[in-house]
């Protein structure tokens, strides 16, 4: 945990010393967020639902996503460059360490952007009415699954690379496909499509059952959206580690 | 004329490309999946996909032209680039018109038939009436990206000046919906700003092929298109003269 935290406050300090960059990035990003609500919110005063998905529905997506991707961003943006490190042999100088690779490999790097993403998440759900004493237990376990979910689903799109090569694009791709789903109305998609969306691109457990878990909680809910989290990392540690076994240096020094 | 055979040479590059395309292809179809369930569960028509297809046809066909200037701005590129017979902002807008062509082509017959067959109903019949004016709004599109790489002279990081572009555009320029689906006030705001006619104008004309509506977008593209033109010069000379400054 002291590990964690320093390599925490190192990428926090990495990102600050830039400050008029790290502060462009998060106001922008606020602001960015703001408008795509705002042509949700325009659309659901022509139409009052979809199928049963309303305008709090979709506040409420958009504070459980915009809470969740800003902490996975802010705290393992390191995850993005993977699939390009394992294909280019960068993950040679953190074997060399005495620190968990997937660890130090994912936690290298913070997104400032994400701060903006976060600050977006809490004042929705400020917002949307869930910041009450019994509400915060419930968002802080959405905001901690969800984050946990983005990170284990980004490290195995990109995890892919040790045995297709470079995958960097394909791996990124990946990752706004899930980003795209999560933040969509829940009621639209059914059969093989929320199938989809409950394994392999796991928007489900990111934005549909936490948004539910807010509006009516319940614990089968809880323990669904808990229980995704750690089996989703879990997969995604042991993924890394079956291809780690793969992995050749890329001796870039030699 | 060298204009054009730098954009001839950007397209050769792009029909190579072919990975590229095949993800913006398959982010398209998904958009494009997404939109004609929501539109199915709302009861609505498949205009509305039909819609979203053409919109996002030249959204995803657009070349990240801002990233690539930036990229030069800051490793100092430019420097370099700016020593050749042609100027470099015209060598990368030719670029980036060179490679969206050949992305609009193949995007453009994927969008066509995943739309024909997720909605069932055939093109629309103004399409080719606003398919040229999609080219010229793409065109123009590709100049503004040009404007905020040239921004990195002075702020550095463009990628918050091109979330917000972004999004105003989708807003006022009915990227999802049409404008049609907003309240009337915004309506009436979203066609006062250069972003109505670059989206919605030309793709309405898709549905209700009126030669007057297309001469009135034609128009407003063509004066938007000249005033960024000469937009795009002086902040390119403006470039060089901060550049001289800093590399004195």
């Amino acid at each position: 945990m002291r590990h964690l935290r320093a390599l925490l406050l190192t990428n926090l300090k990495a990102s600050l010393a830039l400050r008029g960059a790290f502060w462009a990035r998060a106001v922008f990003m606020v602001l960015n967020n703001g408008i795509m609500l705002a042509i949700w919110l325009l659309f659901f005063l022509r139409y009052d639902s979809v199928r049963g998905w309303r305008a709090a529905d979709t506040v409420s997506i958009y504070a459980v996503c915009a809470t969740a991707f800003g902490l996975a961003v802010v705290l393992g943006h390191g995850v993005n460059d993977l699939a390009r490190r394992i294909h280019e042999g960068g993950l040679d100088a953190l074997l060399t360490q005495p620190k968990d690779v997937l660890l130090q490999c994912v936690g290298s790097r913070s997104e400032a952007s994400g701060w903006g993403d976060l600050f977006t998440g809490v004042v929705l759900l400020a917002v949307g009415g869930h910041l009450t004493p019994a509400g915060i237990p419930i968002c802080v376990v959405a905001a901690l699954s969800g984050a946990a979910i983005f990170l284990a689903s980004m490290v195995l799109f990109h995890s892919v690379a040790f045995w297709l090569g470079d995958t960097t694009a394909v791996s990124r791709q990946a990752v706004h496909f899930l980003l795209l789903f999560s933040l969509y109305p829940s009621t639209i998609f059914g059969g093989w499509l929320k199938l989809l969306l409950f394994t392999a691109l796991p928007a489900g457990f990111i934005g549909y059952l936490p948004v539910d878990l807010l509006h009516r909680f319940s614990w089968g809910t809880l323990l669904a959206v808990a229980g995704a989290a750690v089996g989703y990392v879990a997969l995604a540690a042991l993924v890394f580690r079956l291809g780690l076994r793969r992995y050749q240096s890329g001796s870039r020094f030699a | 004329m060298k204009g054009l055979a730098i954009a001839a040479l950007a397209a050769r590059h792009a029909l190579h490309q072919r990975g590229e395309v095949l993800f913006r292809g398959v982010f398209y179809l998904a958009i494009l999946l997404i939109f004609a369930r929501l539109w199915q569960a709302l009861g609505a028509g498949g205009s509305y996909v039909w819609y979203i297809a053409l919109t996002e046809w030249i959204v995803l066909s657009m070349p990240l032209l801002s990233v690539e200037i930036e990229e030069d701005v800051r490793r100092g590129d430019v420097a370099y680039a700016i020593a050749r017979p042609v100027s470099y902002l015209r060598v990368k807008v030719a670029e980036g018109l060179g490679n969206g062509i050949i992305r609009l082509l193949m995007l453009g017959g994927l969008g066509g038939l995943a739309a024909w067959l997720l909605t069932g109903t055939p093109p629309p019949r103004g399409l080719l009436l606003s398919l040229p004016l999609g080219t010229l709004a793409f065109s123009i599109l590709v100049l503004t990206q040009a404007a905020i790489g040239l921004s990195a002279f002075w702020i550095g990081d463009t990628a918050p000046l091109f979330w917000i572009w972004q999004k105003l555009l989708f807003v006022f320029g009915g990227l999802m919906f049409p404008l049609e689906v907003y309240p009337e006030w915004l309506q009436r705001a979203a066609y006062a700003t250069p972003f109505a006619p670059l989206l919605h104008g030309w793709a309405r004309l898709a549905f209700d092929p009126d030669p007057a509506l297309a001469a009135r977008t034609a128009v407003l593209l063509l004066c938007w298109g000249v005033a960024l033109v000469a937009f795009v010069a002086w902040l390119y000379r403006r470039a060089l003269v901060v550049m001289d400054v800093n590399g004195g």
